[in-house]
């Protein structure tokens, strides 16, 4: 692998020094933009965004051996529920050479972030409630509607990020090349708070799915707007729902976990998570 | 994948790895249970056991950090010829395997531990995950647990077994992995002591359905229950498993 990436960028670079830029965007696809329709859905749910809300911070590229090449100081407030790419930095003047190593976080920003795609009160928001992923919207099933507004306030660290093998083989990370600006998406999917487990069940039969009827049912007082608070006292129902050896008894616990999942690196392309330090 | 298969190659071939120098990891294994053999889950159940018998798989030990939420490739991922390192909707990456014991062993908690295990093992160098996994001897239970379980006033005496199958459907291969090995270097022949922690593995179980019995003639848990789903799911997580280096 390494190899081929060398002989590319040997190619573009004609082996000598050179310099190229780096740019990360971010994008909420279209289930975060217009909805992730009743179809995705096990249980006929159909849920709509009016936030998607996402501090990204520490945005770094480095080689192999983790020598940084450019780093994000501070960080960036977006929702992702505004149309299209948005651009979150751009690394210019970077030696043009494959970077291995990218990684990012979302974590909450203490003293505010800049903002990209979102407002000032959106950063209030953020801020008072230590957020670092808040999402507001909701979900229909009938002539049934549920909101919620759910702030979340982990700190995810991304490493390590690798593309999609789209073309057949993932590739770690990204390649510079000379005089060229290769961009880098940090995509975000609105579907994962959704899913029934923490990991792919062994049996390949067994899907992952999207649920809300239980996020629906755990509306304790009726009154149309579930809560985090609501979902934290609602025991998953082992039936439907593998928390795949992770510590998620209640489906609160269990969409924090989902929280930290949503980041990804290129369109489908994946990173390690840890807790950001 | 491919560095985890070679270091666990070069591990059972005992030979000195060119990333560490060769040692033997002494083993032990204990639990938290306190002296009553009790204790109450998230869901209220104050639990006391009367006997908790497992048997245990290979142990492997590794340099990567312990699993966040995660999911491994499937079975059609293996098959690809170049394989995906992680997919949706987390990710575990066990990094280099640093250690292993393979002999499977068979121990009932309600005995005075820590119990000596097989010796492994392993190589110097950081030490960060760990799997954990169970087996069946004989083809039989893999786990076999009794106890009674109060709440509300209410009181009902249990028995429940788990076979390799009942854990494969939440952890492939019986093996739970990415659980957390507390960091440290492995820097000479050293003693891993295997925690267990059977409180997780009632975490999720609601014992409400389950028949009352009673002590001379417990409820044995239908293996097609809510309860006993439930304990299977706790017996595949993580946090029931923890490794250190005893110092």
């Amino acid at each position: 692998m390494k190899l081929k990436v060398c002989v590319v960028l040997c190619a573009f670079s004609a082996c000598g020094p050179g310099k190229g830029t780096e740019k990360f965007t971010t994008w909420g696809e279209e289930f975060i933009e217009q909805g992730i329709p009743d179809t995705a859905f096990v249980d006929g749910w159909s849920v709509h965004y009016d936030k998607f809300l996402v501090v990204f911070a520490g945005i770094k590229v480095a080689d192999a051996k983790g020598n940084a090449g450019a780093m994000l100081t501070g960080s960036r407030l977006v929702d992702n529920t505004k149309p299209g790419r948005k651009d979150l930095v751009t690394f210019s003047d970077l030696d043009a050479q494959a970077w291995d190593r990218v990684s990012y976080q979302i974590r909450p920003a203490a003293d505010g972030a800049e903002l990209v795609s979102a407002t000032e009160d959106d950063r209030t928001v953020m801020k008072n409630g230590g957020f670092s992923l808040y999402v507001a919207g909701a979900a229909t099933k009938g002539f049934v509607t549920k909101t919620f507004h759910w702030g979340f306030v982990t700190a995810t660290q991304y490493n390590d990020c690798t593309q999609a093998a789209e073309s057949g083989t993932p590739i770690e990370g990204v390649v510079v090349t000379v005089g060229g600006t290769d961009t880098s998406e940090l995509t975000t999917h609105g579907d994962h708070l959704y899913y029934d487990r923490l990991k792919a069940s062994p049996d390949p039969a067994i899907e992952t799915s999207l649920r809300f009827d239980e996020k629906a049912a755990a509306d304790s007082n009726g009154d149309n707007e579930i809560t985090l608070d609501e979902l934290d006292a609602a025991p998953i129902d082992v039936t439907k729902y593998d928390p795949s050896g992770f510590d998620a008894p209640t489906l609160g616990a269990f969409m924090k976990s989902l929280a930290r999942t949503v980041g990804h690196f290129r369109g489908e392309g994946e990173c390690t998570i840890s807790e950001a330090k | 994948m491919k560095r985890l298969l070679l270091a666990l190659l070069c591990l059972s071939c005992g030979t000195n790895s060119t990333t560490g120098k060769q040692v033997v990891l002494h083993t032990k294994l204990n639990s938290d249970l306190n002296a009553e053999r009790s204790f109450i889950t998230d869901y209220g159940w104050n639990v006391t056991l009367t006997s908790a018998r497992f048997s245990t798989g290979p142990l492997y030990y590794f340099d990567g950090e312990p699993a966040f939420t995660r999911r491994e490739p499937n079975f059609f991922e293996f098959l690809k010829p170049i394989q995906t390192a992680y997919a949706h909707p987390g990710h575990y990456a066990p990094g280099n395997a640093v250690g292993q014991v393979l002999q499977p062993q068979t121990f009932d908690l309600l005995e005075t531990g820590p119990f000596t295990m097989s010796d492994g093992t392993g190589i110097t160098g950081p030490v960060r995950s760990a799997t954990f996994s169970f087996s069946a001897p004989d083809g039989g239970h893999a786990v076999v647990v009794g106890g009674s379980a109060e709440r509300d006033g209410g009181t009902v005496y249990f028995s429940v077994t788990a076979a390799l199958s009942d854990i494969e459907r939440t952890a492939k291969d019986a093996q739970i992995t990415g659980c957390k090995f507390d960091e440290n270097t492995i820097d000479r022949d050293e003693t891993v002591l295997v925690t267990v922690k059977p409180r997780i593995w009632f975490n999720l179980v609601d014992f409400t359905k389950v028949d009352a019995g009673t002590p001379e003639s417990p409820t044995l848990v239908d293996p097609a229950s809510v309860p006993h789903i439930a304990f299977a799911l706790g017996l595949g997580q993580l946090s029931a498993y923890e490794f250190q280096l005893q110092q």
